[in-house]
Formats: structure tokens, C-alpha cells, sequence
């Protein structure tokens, strides 16, 4: 099957990890939250709109206004954005790539009985893991907004919780968020059984892809993903006031 | 009789009316009998004054594509000058960043996307008393745009006709401020715009502490705003104490509080570094009496002053 385009899965990745709100102004389109990261306050402009130049000091303003820190998201449809953000001195941010591959590339690994949990809300432990792993309250509520189908997963290791996740769906795109693997007990098969997890919660729920969002930095998830047979749907980076 | 006049004129569908053969309605919501509130005033800095009715209420919404015959201003107009010809005061109108921009659309019931929507850069909204007497409704009608569309929406209280008594009252009682206490500033942008400086409201640091108060106060994000929408300007931010304890401690940490904010302002709000100074002065420079609580925690502040523009 082929896999959805980058418009689509842009989509996706805003439904399953929502921002508060989302708010039009002019070519832009700001989202408000109260923290979560960049990927719940990035501002990004609307594919064809003109007059980014014009509208871009009010949009700042209106992000300063909320007590968020500036910041956009640069889609591969708006490259007028990043050239403006680029000539006035906003630097580069997080180049990320979004892998997605068809349920069915997860089939063929084990996940052993007991070995991987698929619940609804997180459990403490899970909400410990996350806390070590930088993803604190204000994401655990980005995952509470999300309106359609959505669980929480939780890996055991040697009877050790050894990982969680979260992953919701949009239409036929299950999209895993939030994946933190305790230091101790990485590179163990750990993140694949969560995967393999997801793909059997989503394919329960009409789901066909499964997919996840992945800083470029990040070399050695890129190299388990594309292992896996994920393949890049979908690049961003974000433009952030100059340091 | 009246009621029924009343009740024909505010379930028109006023924007057909206007634009009969382009404009297509989106979508209606009836909600049940209750206390709802409208707009009848502009975001003030502070709030944005809501009268509420006892009554039910209708909203609606419609669109037609931008063309030759229809811009957002131009639709506004129709539905307004219409009003006005039906007999309705008109309780005011206002466009975009006058109306207070987000923080009027904050006090707006909208129906959801794709029914309307409403683009922060370019809507126009009034309100108008319907009826008279017992019988008084309000109506709020907006006007934005998306994509090539202009769309609006008209929001209806309409009195309970079965209530004993409709009721109008204010929703919004001012705040008092305390007394003997200077008025808080309402607005940090107007503070700026007339006197070139202003006061910080709602920084309250612990004692001896440099730390910003959780959550940060709307006031600082104010301030970034402004010198946002002001590329040119720039700031000293500047710290304040009382006149109790050590003179040079006093102003040790008058100096680190300004520090504090300077680098929110710099670190998180995306502020450039160069535009922004701090400054501490201790207690030299009191607005109020240190001999009673009141007046020390009045002096402890934080200001900032426009240096240039």
C-alpha cells in the first residue's frame, strides 16, 4: 500500500498531539497552549498565503502576548516562511523527520506475553518514566486533549517497567508520541515491542499505517525506524529567535 | 403582538437578506433556556464587558465567496446598516485589534470549523439591543474571513418569553481597587504608548528571592508584545525594593529581580538580548509610604522604561 502524503500525516501529527487551540491570523495559523513544547506553540503559515511579511510582527506579538516563546514551524509548502525567518536572523530548530510504514512491517516481531500493556489513563510508573525522561505535566495534557482514539503503552523488561508511549489515531494514521525508554534498558527491543504494540491496538481500530515523528539528531532511533521499514513522509524544522 | 414582531425580526436570517443569491447558511445552534452573555463593549485592557440575559439562545452562521460584491468590511456594513434601519440600538462596533483582537474572540461563543471561523487579522463585530422594556435581546453579529470566503455569524439572546421576569444586568462588576492604592495598570501597551514606562503588575517575588512568581503575570508577556509590534525601541527593565533591611543588599537584589525578568524576556519570550537592559535601585526610588505594609509592598516593583525609539 502507499503511504499517506506529507499533508496528510501534517494532519495527523497535529490531531493526535493537539494544541489548545488553534487560532488563524492572517497567512499564519498560531497554536496556544500553556507549554507542551514547540510542536503545541509553533506557528506556520498557511500553504499560498501572501503578505507573510507584513503579518509577521502582529504574530509574534500575539505568541509574546499568550507568554509563549516565538516560534514556527517550517512545512516543506511554505518555503517563503523560512526564507523570511532566514533573512531576518531566526535560527534553525529541531529538523525533524516524520516515518511511517504500514501495519503490517510490525508484524513480524514478538512482543512475549506480559511483555507489552496497551491502558488508558497512564499509570503512575508510566508517568515516572516520562517525568525522567523530560516529558512532564504539561505533555501528559496535550495527551488528555486529544479527541479521537487513544492509549497509553507500557513495556516490561524482565518483570522491570521499562518503557512507555503514547499513540493516537487519526483516520487510518496511528501516531506514536512520547516514547521513553528507561536509560538501563535500551537497546534491548524494548521501542520495537512498543511499536509492534501500537500497530496491534491500531489495526483493532481500523488503522492501516503507524508512524512517528523523529528529530534528525536522533541517528541511532533513525536507524531502528528505518530497520523497521518506516520511510520519511514528511520533514520540518522549526525557525526560533536567534540565540 | 410585540412578541411576535420581535420574535420575526430576530429569527430573520438578516445576511440573506443582504446577499441572497451567494451567501449559504453553515449552521445553526439552538441551546436551551438559560443565562447567556454577549459582548456589548471592546476588550478594555482588562476584561470585556459581557451583559448577560435570561432567555434562549440562537447562533448562526454564513458564508459567501470574497468577490467583487463582498469583502469582510463591505458585508459588515450591510449587516450593520441594517440593523440599524430595523430600530435595534446599536451597542457598538469595532474591527480586529480595536475590538482587543484575541482577547475579544476570547469572550465569543463561536460555532465550530467548519461552520465558522474567525481570522484574528481581519474581523468586525457589533452588538444590538433588540426589542424594548422586559422584551430587550441582544444580538452580536461577527464578520471574518477564510481562505476566499467572508463568513459571519449572528449570535441571538432572545428574552424568555416564559420567565417571570427577563433580567439585563452587568456580568462584569470593575474591579475596586484597593484603597489608597494607585490604580493597577489596566493595560501595559497604554502605559507605554503615553508615559514611555510601567509598572510590572503581579510580579510578587518571594522574600529575598530572584526567582519569578509561577505563573509569570500577563503584564511581562505584555511588555514583549509591545516591543514586538516597537521594533526600534528599547528598555531598561528596573528593580524596586522597600526600604527595609540593608541599603546595598537592597539593591543587590533590586538588580538581580530586573535580571530575572530581563532574561524571561530575552530566553523565553524571543526577545533580542541587545534591546533590553536591567537595572537596580533599591529603594531609592519609592511610589509610596515606607512606614506601613502597604506602602513597602507597593515599593516592591518591578518598572520598565522605554529608552529609545
Amino acid at each position: 500500500m502507499s503511504l499517506p502524503d506529507a499533508e496528510r500525516m501534517r494532519r495527523a501529527l497535529a490531531a493526535t498531539w493537539p494544541a489548545a487551540e488553534e487560532v488563524a491570523m492572517g497567512p499564519f495559523m498560531l497554536r496556544r497552549s500553556a507549554g507542551g513544547g514547540q510542536r503545541v506553540t509553533a506557528a506556520r503559515a498557511l500553504p499560498g498565503a501572501e503578505g507573510l511579511a507584513a503579518a509577521l510582527p502582529r504574530a509574534v506579538a500575539q505568541m509574546q502576548a499568550w507568554g509563549q516563546r516565538p516560534v514556527f514551524q517550517i512545512l516543506p509548502d511554505t518555503p517563503g516562511l523560512d526564507a523570511l525567518l532566514e533573512g531576518g536572523g531566526w535560527a534553525v530548530g529541531d529538523p525533524t523527520i516524520v516515518h511511517a510504514a504500514p501495519l503490517s512491517a510490525f508484524g513480524g516481531i514478538a512482543t512475549p506475553p506480559l511483555s507489552t500493556f496497551a491502558h488508558w489513563p497512564p499509570l503512575a510508573i508510566q508517568e515516572e518514566i516520562w517525568g525522567l525522561g523530560g516529558i512532564g505535566r504539561d505533555r501528559l495534557a496535550v495527551m488528555a486533549r486529544v479527541a479521537g482514539p487513544h492509549v497509553s503503552l507500557l513495556a516490561r523488561d524482565g518483570d522491570r517497567p521499562a518503557g512507555t508511549a503514547f499513540v493516537a489515531m487519526d483516520g487510518p494514521v496511528a501516531m506514536i508520541h512520547a516514547m521513553e525508554i528507561s536509560p538501563a534498558l535500551r537497546r534491548r527491543g524494548n521501542a520495537a515491542r512498543l511499536l509492534a504494540r501500537a500497530a496491534a491496538w491500531a489495526a483493532g481500530r481500523g488503522g492501516e499505517v503507524l508512524a512517528l515523528a523523529v528529530t534528525e539528531a536522533n541517528a541511532g532511533a533513525r536507524a531502528l525506524y528505518a530497520g523497521l521499514g518506516m520511510r520519511p513522509v514528511l520533514r520540518y524544522h522549526y525557525r526560533v529567535p536567534a540565540p | 403582538m410585540i412578541r411576535a414582531i420581535l420574535a420575526a425580526a430576530l429569527m430573520a436570517a438578516p445576511a440573506l437578506a443582504q446577499a441572497p443569491a451567494a451567501a449559504v447558511a453553515t449552521g445553526t445552534r439552538e441551546d436551551p433556556p438559560g443565562r447567556y452573555s454577549l459582548p456589548v463593549g471592546v476588550f478594555d485592557g482588562t476584561a470585556v464587558p459581557l451583559r448577560a440575559v435570561q432567555g434562549v439562545r440562537r447562533l448562526a452562521a454564513w458564508r459567501r465567496p470574497l468577490d467583487g460584491q463582498a469583502s469582510v468590511a463591505g458585508v459588515f456594513e450591510g449587516l450593520r446598516a441594517e440593523a440599524a434601519a430595523g430600530g435595534g440600538r446599536i451597542l457598538f462596533d469595532c474591527a480586529t485589534e480595536d475590538c482587543g483582537g484575541f482577547d475579544f474572540r476570547r469572550a465569543l461563543e463561536l460555532l465550530p470549523p467548519p461552520e465558522m471561523y474567525l481570522d484574528l487579522a481581519e474581523f468586525h463585530a457589533f452588538a444590538v439591543e433588540t426589542g424594548s422594556g422586559a422584551e430587550t435581546g441582544l444580538r452580536l453579529v461577527l464578520v471574518s474571513r477564510t481562505g476566499s470566503d467572508v463568513v459571519w455569524q449572528e449570535s441571538v439572546i432572545r428574552p424568555e418569553p416564559v420567565a417571570p421576569r427577563p433580567v439585563a444586568v452587568p456580568a462584569q462588576v470593575p474591579a475596586e481597587p484597593g484603597a489608597g492604592a494607585p490604580a493597577p495598570v489596566a493595560d501595559i501597551a497604554q502605559a507605554l504608548d503615553g508615559k514611555g514606562m510601567a509598572v510590572l503588575d503581579g510580579l510578587d517575588f518571594a522574600t529575598g528571592s530572584a526567582d519569578l512568581p509561577e505563573p509569570v503575570p500577563a503584564s511581562v508577556s505584555q511588555l514583549a508584545a509591545w516591543m514586538t509590534a516597537h521594533p526600534r525601541a528599547r528598555a531598561t527593565v528596573v528593580g524596586h525594593s522597600d526600604a527595609s533591611g540593608d541599603a546595598a543588599a537592597n539593591q543587590a537584589l533590586s538588580r538581580q529581580r530586573a535580571e530575572s525578568v530581563r532574561r524571561y524576556l530575552v530566553e523565553r519570550l524571543g526577545l533580542a538580548g541587545a534591546r533590553l537592559e536591567a537595572a537596580g535601585v533599591g529603594a531609592l526610588a519609592p511610589r509610596a509610604s515606607n512606614a506601613t505594609p502597604e506602602g513597602r509592598r507597593l515599593n516592591r516593583r518591578v518598572e520598565v522604561v522605554i529608552a529609545a525609539e
